[in-house]
This record gives C-alpha cells, structure tokens and sequence, in this order.
C-alpha cells in the first residue's frame, strides 16, 4: 500500500474555468473549475438547478461547453468530433436516475450490450456480464425483463450495464433518487467497492444525509458555481 | 481513450447474423403491417416486371415471325433467266439480306396452279402471264425504316416491275413493342422510386417508435453504424419479401393472360407460349427490390438518426 501513496496522483478528470450558457441566455454554469483524481470517489451536490446535471452532461458530451475545457484521462474533449462521441462514452460508465433499461429485452441482454457495441465475442460478453450482474447480486435475475424488477433491482441493472464495460471513470446523476434509503446506502457501498477496485466516481446527488455518513469529499454547486471547499 | 471499435471477423459475422434475426423477429412481430407494407412493393414491382416479361415474349415471337416473312421481287419480262441469277447473286451480297431464291415464270406458274386451286383456269389462257419473281428473306435484326429504303431501292431498279414486302402487320407489331419497351422503363423507374419511398417512410416510424431505444444506445456509446445496422437489415428484408412477391405475381398474371394471347396469336395462325421470367432474372428483380429496401432505409436513417440525440 505504501507504494500506491507515493506514486504522483494523476487526474482522470480536470474542468477548466468551464462555462455554460444555454440559448435562452440562462447561465447553468458559470467558471467552474474541478479536478478529480485517479481511483477517488466524489460527490456533487447542491440544489436541484446549481448545475450538477448539467455539468455531467458536459462531461458526457451530452452538451458542449460555452467555454472552457474538460480534459477526461489527459485528453481535451472539447475538440473531439461529433463522430468520435460514441467511443469516447464507450470508455466511461454513464449511471441515470431514471435507469433507460431497454424494456424489450431481458436483464442480460441489457447488460451485454455495451459489450455487444464494442464487438465483443459472444463468449467473452456472456462471460463479463454475468460477472457484472454476480457483482450487483442479479445473476439469477439474467432472464427476467427490466420491468419484472423493483425500482433499486433496475438500478443495479444500470449500474452492472455501466461497469460492465470496465469504465475508468463513472458518472452518476441522482442513482437514487428514486430509492427509499435503506437501497440507496446499498447502492452507495455498491458504488463504494467499485471506488476500491480503482474505479474513479463522480456522483450527483442531493441527498446530503446519505453523503454525510460517508466520508468522501464533497463538490458543491451553488447557481454554476463550485461553493469553497471544493 | 482509444477507441475500442475492432472487431474480429467472426464476431462481426456473428453480431450482423443476430440483427438480421432481430430483425425479422420485428417484422413478424409488427404482422399485419409488415404484410400490407410488402404487399404495397410487390404489387408495384409486380406491374412493371410483367409487362417487361410481356414485351420481352412479343420482342421474340416477332423475331421469329421475321424469319418467315419474305419480299418478292417481280421482274420484268424481259430479264433472262441468266440475268436473274446475276442480280439475285448481286442482291444477296447486302447484309440486310439474308437469303434469297429464284423463281422462274414455269416455277412460279407451277407454284401457283398447285397452291391457288386455279390450276385449270390457267390452262386456258396462252401465255404464262405470271412473271419471275425472287423471293429474298431480309436479315432478322433489320429495322422497318431500312427496309423501306431497300425495297424503294429495288423499285427503281429497271429488271424490277414491283417490289413488294407484306409486314406492315409486323411493323405495327413492333412499333407497339417499342412503344410497350419505353412504357416499361417509364414505370419501372417511377414504382421503384414509390418502392423506395414506401421503405423510407416505413423505416422512418419504425426509428421514431424506437426513439427510447436509439437514445439509450447513444448513450452508453454506440455509434451510427451499430444504431442504422438493424433498420438497414429491415428495409433490406421488405425488399426481398417484396421481390418475392412480385416474381410469384408475375407468375400468375401470366397464368391470367395466356388465353387471352393464345386467341390473339390464334387469329395469326401462331401458337405462342409466353416465356416466364426466367430464373436469373427472377433473382435480378429480388436483388434489385433488396438494393431498393437497403436504400430506403439508408436514406431514412441517414436523414432521422441523427436528429435523435440525448439532451
């Protein structure tokens, strides 16, 4: 362990003085600055409105920045192609509220196809979903359909869907919102392990007393801009 | 991050065996419409394609009519027999005709008594009044218009009192096929444009019903070519149905029209049996219905896919 705690830490990802201002001339975010290092695990929180979601779609590519830059593993993706999109998401995990199961296919399916996206053998993709869905506990849910599960069930789908593809870097936006808090702590420890296996998280959430158990380090947003602190 | 889109020729198979089977799995799954789509293209691929077998029939039957339709040059009486040998020989070396024969004034005098049934009224006369004659059979690709030409020619030649071709009939026939042949290709470009748009708006609601699904896919990083492949195999799998359809179509307005051309070929004193579309032809029409599918898809997709994007 000594070892890990000398190497320099790198940063998976770094916003730059990051500005947003959408076409109605509201102003989501406002020179934010942010760094998220290697293997940490963050959480961004504020009120509904300070910008979390717009700021994870930034760092999507969902939307584009009014200004500034983003760099994600030491690549600027402001100046990425509308056609290179798809394999940079290839390479984060992407985790919703609202989980966007495919409704008609079945568990394993939905798991498997970020796998069958980046062209996997069938074997191999049987292989890493099943182990994304044992870690989750659904293996013996692989043949059910989303909609036969509970609200937390279907998110852990996501979240087996997201990690499925061995992501670096994972963004989050409100993963429970919709859970009572019993699942959302178990969502967290989930998202916890994954921290410990060197995956770097960024989680939007407003829900402070689920973020203040767990000792992580907190990013407020307050109207686009990062509160001190950060 | 670099991209991770290579994939092994195996995989790749295996990946376009499965949309291909999704892909009919939604067109049974969507049943009625699906039916009533590929019926729409069929029939409309239908129309002109037995009209084409149609013409085709007619082009070769008028080919082989040609072979038996010949023009008489009645010569002058005054033209040896020596004399007619040396033009008939003259006028074979043309390459619009074919084959030529002579005739002497016996022969002809002898032709007509055993087929007129006049025989006897001839034998009171003194004289033979019936002139040489040679009978040339044109070349079988010569157009009407050169004939034309050729027998004008002939008619101003001195040894010749009267050329004369009797295929004004075959003439009209082939005007008709020429005019049936641009009536092909005038609805067969039209229907095939209407098969590719039927394809276009057909794909064109099945992206939007599936608007959740491509946004979905969007965003957990599939690109335009895995998103379109499903829609490229529907629109590609209408056009095959469709050809389908329209070869067994054509099968059976044959079947409808065969009476109706064997009483017309009946009052010629022809018999035709019309030719099918053959088999290279039947699979030239179901792989060009295919490309017609692919490209409405494609120029659905190419113009909806893009507009879907998460916000």
């Amino acid at each position: 362990m000594l070892c890990w705690a000398k190497r320099p830490v790198t940063e998976i990802l770094r916003l730059e003085n990051v500005s947003k201002q959408y076409p109605g001339g509201q102003i989501a975010l406002n020179g934010v600055n942010l760094s998220l290092a290697e293997g940490e695990m963050a959480f961004l929180t504020g009120h509904s409105g300070a910008g979390k979601s717009t700021l994870l779609k930034l760092i999507a590519l969902i939307e584009r920045p009014s200004r500034g830059q983003i760099i994600v593993n030491g690549s600027n993706i402001g100046r990425l192609p509308r056609g290179h999109i798809p394999y940079f998401r290839q390479n984060i995990g992407i985790i919703f509220q609202n989980v966007q199961l495919l409704h008609d296919r079945s568990v394993f399916d939905n798991v498997a196809l970020p796998l069958m996206i980046q062209g996997l053998r069938p074997r191999d993709i049987g292989k890493r979903a099943r182990a994304a869905l044992d870690t989750v506990g659904l293996l013996e849910m692989e043949r059910k359909s989303p909609v036969q599960l509970s609200g937390g069930e279907q998110q852990r789908v996501g979240i087996a869907r997201a990690l499925v593809k061995r992501p670096r870097l994972v963004l989050a936006d409100e993963p429970t919102g919709n859970l009572d808090p019993e699942l959302s702590e178990e969502i967290m420890r989930l998202f916890g392990r994954f921290n410990e296996l060197g995956v770097s998280l960024l989680i939007a959430t407003h829900d402070i007393a689920l973020i203040t158990r767990l000792n992580r380090r907190r990013i407020i947003l307050e109207q686009g801009q990062l509160e001190t602190g950060a | 991050m670099s991209e991770t889109y290579g994939l092994s020729p195996g995989a790749w198979l295996q990946a376009h065996a499965q949309v291909a089977q999704d892909s009919l799995r939604r067109l049974r799954l969507n049943g009625l419409g699906s039916l009533l789509t590929v019926l729409m293209m069929g029939c409309a691929l239908a129309l002109p394609t037995s009209l084409w077998v149609l013409t085709q029939n007619a082009a070769t039957a008028s080919q082989a009519w040609q072979q038996q339709f010949s023009v008489s040059l009645y010569l002058n009486h005054a033209i040896s027999a020596a004399q007619a040998q040396e033009l008939l020989a003259d006028l074979i070396q043309d390459p619009r005709i074919d084959r030529g024969e002579y005739l002497s004034r016996d022969d002809a005098l002898q032709e007509f008594k055993t087929y007129s049934g006049f025989g006897g009224a001839l034998d009171l006369l003194q004289d033979n009044p019936l002139p040489a004659v040679l009978l040339l059979w044109p070349a079988a690709d010569i157009s009407a218009a050169d004939l034309q030409a050729w027998l004008a020619q002939q008619n101003s030649r001195a040894e010749v009192d009267l050329a004369q071709a009797d295929s004004s009939w075959l003439d009209r026939l082939r005007a008709l096929l020429g005019f049936g042949q641009s009536l092909v290709t005038i609805m067969g470009v039209l229907l095939g444009f209407t098969v590719i748009l039927v394809v276009a708006n057909t794909i064109r609601l099945e992206i939007e019903s599936r608007r959740e699904e491509i946004l979905v896919m969007k965003l957990i990083g599939a690109p335009d070519g895995f998103i379109q492949r499903p829609f490229l195999y529907s629109g590609t799998l209408y056009g095959l149905l469709s050809g389908l359809i329209a070869c067994l179509s054509v099968g059976l307005i044959l079947q409808l029209v065969q009476p109706h051309i064997d009483a017309l070929a009946a009052s010629y004193d022809h018999q035709v049996h019309l030719q099918g579309l053959a088999l290279s032809d039947a699979g030239k029409l179901i792989g060009a219905a295919a490309l017609m599918g692919w490209l409405g898809a494609g120029q659905s997709v190419w113009r909806h896919l893009r507009d879907i994007e998460p916000e």
